[in-house]
């Protein structure tokens, strides 16, 4: 008889304990718009990424669900109504800022607070994430905005880099020319992040804003007047960059340097090694600052990222974190770097000697030219609507529907008008 | 237990009516479906036109506001009858001209109609990115064709010369077929005897066609005329995909523009309104064809 | 056929063209194929080349074997059986009702089932999108299946009824003579004999749900269940758009179609023309 009931005991503390046990167990819902069970390297990284935490923090998964990028903000600001967030979202830059004045997202700083003051220091922030004050994401990836070329067809003709806008526009012409494409650039209005990215930095660099600080539009600057019409100079006095590639998308205009037909396209150093694979000219391609008209004045830096962050209504915060700092960890992002290119977060691990191979180069070039001359872009809210209107000045500038300073004007209510309702 | 006279009564009423009773059950849960999920979200819209929504806030009420400023700001719509118009222009006369080619014709009916029939069963995105990829300006046959007599052709899906005409081709290419088909259907159903008695005659040819052949099948071209463009009116995937509106707006028709105002840029109010004129320019041309093609019923 | 005069010339010149017309046809088509097969160097080569001098299948194994593309093809199987099932079960006893029921409204309510047809997508697209977030069917496979039946139904109805006035009614009434009620008249007479009329109907459904886009990108948001069309639009490799790559993403969705086509297009085409003829 006492024997069942110690049996009956035990059974009973068994069963108490098991739903502890199982509780153990947390799934933590990620939206990645890179899909970790995909054979190309980004994914092959971001899968041992996911793999060494689970293993480090037994008890939880990462359930991955893969969004394509450009709509995983608008999917988070929806989401949040309907309170079906993940734990942890990647946010690109222009589009923190967005979220965060929604109220989207969950501030880290009571998190980083265990983290000593050097090592708070040692991850490169960005202002887009931050509020008032408080950090609503991480970077995890970090990316420099300029322009890549052709070393191998400039040595052919003797020419040294650019050092001006304007000796970069006569030495495209050259090529264009002769039926190259000289100079890749392109104003798509379906695929417009890279022409924004190449002319708010330039345009800064300038001395000219892009926006108030109220948030409307300064566009009509004479700096302004004068980098866009360089543009069309572009595409009709110098003839450097033909009629159709100006009105192209980011995509589009990558993919002509990545077939050799480009001499110069603005990128970023995160296409510089699968442009340097595909286009077969290795260390031939290289990565520049973007220049200025001025001479030995280069246009500013802009730093963009690929942030994680915690959304509020997240139902696991404290594991997202511990993702988020594994993924932040300089352990994680020397490999990253390593593995797939990435420019590092930390700064440790940006002077690390991992950048010291002739491969690596251009990224520790990058990162000097960064620390040198950034441009830490505040992207406002409606960052998606700002690119379109600008990729919709540009293109009727070039398709010669409107003057320069009209452009301008046009561009500045047209934006306007979303910004006051 | 039913009798066969009983079967056969269709004059006793309630027997009559119970057997409106059994079809009307098969039939509501078909009509009900229907109309909920088509009518319903259009009920929607109609509440959401009239306020200036974002995302899903419903926001503040604007009343006709997103009415006037969608057909203030480029609402699309001369492009949209230039799109129409030039898919018309292209796909009817071909579809008919094709159907009545191969029904003159045995040998390689049967396999010439079927190659004929394949650009139909392709979807709009694979039709789309099949077409750009024919129409590049640097790397495509076309380009290479031109460049054989001195024309350098531009990339059309980014030239703002060309991008309207590659969409026109690339739509009646996938839209021809169909007119194709149907018009044979027809072409078939004329009784022999007709055409022996118009041999007997003596009209052959071209006078065959435009007193015999021709008003036989005027009903099928002009329904398929109207369908055709209506089609054509509210076509969004092809355009989307091959030029996603662009260049500089050329290719933006009014439907494209709605689904961009919608599913890019979340301006659901404003989306809304541009749905519901779009709703009731159809709306439109639907009445419009039923009372043209009404007297010929006769 | 009969017996015609019909110059040679004449003859010569119909073949012309619809040699020329298939040539339209196909030509497209036929630069896809070539574009699949043909590694990076060549597919960005100019002048382009029609027969690859340097033939491979590494764009079709790289896209097949991308497991992502595979789950594309599986998805769009599953909504569009789905969707085709969901939508036979409900048009078919509509189309009995309407080619053989007399009652009140009938006429009008097909009139109206039929406009539905005409509904243009862009203008339900936005509306439909935010009543399936309402009601918590956006993003899923059921919201997908719900909403495409609805778009097959009609044409359905449309077809089948057609097939079913073909049926003499005295079958139907030998049936109930025999024991069977009304919907076992249906179910055991009608059915059976509209078969072909079914089938021509599930292909039309099933194509259509394989082909179609607008749904399908604007209600899932998630790769797990995005379906075949939107996959392809989304394709672009990890580092931008490979046309190899793309052109055997594309060749590879159309080949089930233009399979189905080819063997069952002698059924399909008796189905449309009885439908025509009504």
């Amino acid at each position: 008889m006492s024997r069942l009931k110690r049996l009956g005991g035990v059974l009973v503390a068994l069963m108490l304990l098991l739903p502890l046990t199982a509780q153990a167990q947390t799934t933590l819902d990620f939206w990645s718009f890179i899909d970790p069970a995909g054979d190309n390297v980004r994914s092959k990284t971001l899968a041992h990424i996911i793999d060494t935490f689970e293993k480090a923090n037994p008890g939880v998964k990462i359930k991955t669900t893969v969004i394509q990028w450009d709509q995983i903000s608008a999917q988070l600001l929806r989401a949040d109504k309907a309170g079906a967030v993940p734990d942890v979202v990647m946010l690109y830059s222009p589009n923190m800022q967005t979220n965060v004045q929604a109220g989207n997202l969950l501030p880290l700083d009571k998190y980083m607070a265990a983290w000593s003051e050097a090592d708070r220091k040692d991850i490169i922030m960005l202002s887009v994430a931050k509020k008032d004050g408080k950090v609503y994401g991480l970077p995890w990836e970090l990316r420099v905005l300029g322009m890549a070329y052709n070393a191998k067809a400039l040595r052919e003709r003797s020419m040294s880099v650019p050092a001006t806008l304007d000796e970069l526009a006569t030495q495209a012409a050259v090529f264009t020319k002769e039926g190259m494409i000289g100079l890749a650039f392109g104003f798509n209005p379906a695929d417009a992040t890279g022409s924004a990215e190449w002319f708010i930095p330039t345009l800064s660099g300038m001395g000219a804003k892009v926006l108030n600080d109220d948030g409307t539009a300064a566009f009509d600057s004479p700096q302004a007047r004068r980098l866009v019409q360089y543009i069309y100079d572009l595409v009709h006095k110098y003839k450097a960059v033909p009629m159709d590639v100006a009105l192209s998308g980011d995509e589009a205009i990558q993919q002509l340097a990545e077939s050799g037909r480009a001499v110069f396209v603005r990128t970023g150093t995160h296409r510089i090694a699968a442009m340097r694979e595909k286009s077969k000219l290795g260390n031939d391609l290289q990565f520049m600052p973007v220049p200025s008209f001025e001479k030995g004045k280069r246009s500013p830096a802009l730093l963009q990222g690929w942030h994680a962050g915690i959304p509020t209504k997240a139902k696991h915060p404290d594991p997202a974190w511990k993702f988020i700092e594994h993924w932040t960890s300089k352990d994680i992002q020397t490999y990253q770097s390593q593995s797939a290119g990435y420019l590092p977060v930390r700064e440790s691990v940006a002077k690390s000697d991992a950048f010291n191979s002739p491969e690596r180069m251009y990224v520790r070039d990058a990162i000097v030219w960064a620390h040198q001359d950034p441009l830490n872009f505040n992207w406002p809210a409606k960052s998606d609507y700002l690119i379109n209107v600008l990729a919709r000045m540009f293109e009727q500038v070039v398709t010669q529907k409107m003057q320069v300073a009209d452009a301008l004007k046009w561009a500045e209510v047209e934006y306007n008008k979303q910004v006051k309702p | 237990m039913i009798t066969a006279s009983e079967t056969m009564d269709y004059a006793r009423p309630s027997r009559r009516r119970r057997r409106g009773g059994f079809e009307r059950a098969l039939f509501l849960p078909a009509f009900v479906f229907v109309v909920a999920v088509s009518f319903v979200p259009f009920v929607y819209a109609l509440v959401q036109s009239l306020y200036r929504s974002e995302f899903l806030d419903l926001g503040r009420f604007v009343g006709f506001g997103n009415y006037v400023e969608f057909l203030t700001d480029r609402p699309g719509i001369g492009k949209t009858l230039v799109f129409v118009a030039g898919t018309l222009a292209v796909t009817v006369p071909l579809g008919v001209l094709l159907a009545l080619l191969l029904n003159e014709i045995t040998r390689g009916r049967e396999l010439m109609r079927t190659i004929l029939i394949v650009p139909w069963l392709l979807s709009g995105v694979v039709t789309g990115r099949i077409w750009a990829w024919v129409l590049n300006g640097d790397l495509g046959p076309v380009a290479h064709l031109l460049q054989g007599v001195g024309v350098r052709m531009p990339n059309a899906v980014t030239s703002p010369v060309l991008a309207m005409p590659a969409v026109i081709v690339a739509h009646a290419w996938s839209a021809y077929p169909l007119v194709m088909v149907l018009t044979l259907a027809a072409l078939q159903t004329i009784p022999k005897d007709v055409l022996e008695a118009a041999r007997m005659d003596g009209a052959v040819g071209f006078r065959r066609f435009r007193f015999i052949v021709f008003p036989l099948i005027r009903n099928t071209v002009l329904v398929l005329t109207v369908l055709t463009s209506i089609h054509a009116f509210n076509h969004v995937t092809l355009i989307f995909v091959m030029t996603g509106g662009g260049p500089v707006g050329t290719t933006e028709v009014m439907a494209l523009r709605i689904f961009m105002e919608g599913f890019r840029f979340y301006h659901l109010g404003l989306a809304s309104a541009g749905a519901v004129m779009m709703f009731l320019l159809n709306v439109a041309f639907t009445v419009g064809y039923v009372r043209v093609l009404r007297p010929e019923r006769a | 056929m009969t017996h015609r005069q019909r110059p040679a010339g004449l003859t010569a010149w119909i073949y012309a063209i619809l040699v020329a017309a298939c040539v339209f046809a196909l030509v497209p088509i036929v630069w896809a194929v070539s574009t699949s097969l043909k590694d990076i160097a060549e597919a960005t080569a100019f002048p382009p080349t029609w027969i690859p001098r340097r033939p491979t299948l590494a764009n079709y194994r790289a896209v097949l074997f991308s497991h992502r593309y595979v789950h594309y093809l599986v998805n769009t199987l599953l909504i569009g059986a789905g969707a085709v099932a969901l939508s036979v079960a409900i048009a078919a006893p509509a189309a009995y009702a309407a080619a053989r029921g007399r009652f009140a409204g009938k006429d009008s309510m097909l009139f109206v089932l039929w406009a539905t047809i005409m509904m243009p997508g862009a203008a339900i697209i936005v509306p439909l999108y935010l009543v399936t977030v309402y009601v918590g069917l956006y993003d899923t496979y059921a919201g997908l299946v719900i909403v495409y039946s609805a778009a097959i139904v009609p044409t359905l109805v449309w077809l089948l009824r057609g097939f079913v006035q073909r049926v003499s009614p005295e079958l139907e009434q030998a049936a109930m003579v025999d024991g069977c009620g009304r919907w076992g008249a249906f179910w055991r007479v009608t059915l059976p004999l509209i078969r072909p009329g079914l089938i021509a109907g599930a292909i039309f459904g099933f194509v259509t749900v394989w082909n179609e886009f607008l749904i399908a990108f604007s209600l899932t948001l998630r790769d797990e269940l995005r379906p075949i069309q939107v996959g392809i639009y989304f394709y672009v490799t990890d580092v931008g758009i490979e046309w190899g790559r793309m052109m055997a993403a594309v060749i590879a969705s159309i080949v089930p179609i233009v399979v189905l086509y080819g063997l069952l297009q002698q059924r399909f085409m008796e189905g449309m023309t009885g439908a025509i003829k009504e």
